[in-house]
């Protein structure tokens, strides 16, 4: 049986999350570099632990699911950290016109 | 006076953030909830103290499935009752998500251990399930810590007074 690869394994995960979040990629980047390095050294503990007689096939893929389960968690937050991002964008740009718009209506529509 | 041209313009974006904001800012995702933060920190302390001490225990009856049972109950308890109240939560279902992958990995932790029966987890199995568990709080607690901030600089939306109470 081959070794794993921990840092193309961690590229693969990294590369899946970056896809969807375009240029939120950079605020998110560090937190899931620093995840998927993790998650990845420890399915590749599973694999040597089954090869070396330590964990049964059934119990390996336990603890593989524990694993995925945080490599979900963790694209989860990053979804999260863009949903913030976005929040953040739209009312710094409803923030920027709401002194102008309140102005022109003689009331606040807009309060931030 | 104001250029009609622009009047209209503002009067259109006006109009617009009246349907879509009601007047105030948007939220794409939940409040920040310190119930359910606390609730988290709970558990992993008392999962973090569970796994040091079956640890400590290996091989030892004590470490046994059957000795060590109430803690997956407590700990299920817990975690049903925290994805309830996020549950109550408007647009919560990041968060609900996570909760439940987080209900999996203890329930495969659970299943893990019945398989060792008598003999209790081994250290290295013991090391791997720290592992999961702590890299999915990490995350958990890394969105929860985002939405504090945003709670800290803006105005933003607070837990819905009918959630659940999490009674640890």
């Amino acid at each position: 049986m081959g070794s794993i690869d921990i840092s193309a394994l961690a590229e693969s995960m990294l590369a899946a999350a970056k896809a969807p979040l375009g240029n939120l990629w950079a605020t998110a980047a560090p937190f899931a570099k620093d995840q998927f390095i993790n998650i990845a050294q420890t399915i590749a503990s599973i694999g040597e632990q089954v090869v070396a007689g330590q964990l049964t096939e059934a119990q390996a893929a336990l603890e593989l699911d524990m694993q995925k389960n945080a490599a979900e968690t963790a694209l989860l937050t990053v979804k999260g950290m863009s949903e913030i991002a976005a929040e953040s964008a739209v009312n710094g740009a409803l923030g920027a016109v709401a002194a102008a718009v309140n102005t022109a209506l003689g009331f606040t529509l807009i309060s931030l | 006076m104001m250029k009609p041209l622009l009047r209209c313009t503002l009067l259109f974006f006006a109009a617009v953030s009246v349907l879509l904001l009601s007047g105030c800012q948007v939220h794409f995702i939940a409040a920040y909830d310190p119930v359910l933060d606390n609730g988290l920190t709970q558990l992993q302390q008392s999962t973090e103290q569970f796994l040091g001490t079956l640890d400590a225990e290996a091989g030892l009856p004590e470490a046994s499935w059957t000795d060590n049972q109430s803690f997956y109950t407590q700990s299920d308890a817990t975690l049903r009752t925290l994805i309830t109240r996020a549950q109550s939560e408007p647009k919560s279902a990041i968060i609900v998500q996570e909760l439940q992958l987080l209900e999996k990995s203890y329930t495969d932790l659970m299943n893990l251990h019945q398989t060792m029966g008598d003999k209790g987890l081994s250290h290295v199995m013991i090391v791997d399930s720290r592992s999961g568990l702590e890299n999915s709080y990490k995350s958990i607690f890394t969105l929860e810590l985002a939405l504090q901030s945003r709670l800290n600089t803006a105005a933003a939306p607070t837990p819905a007074a009918s959630a659940p109470a999490l009674t640890p």
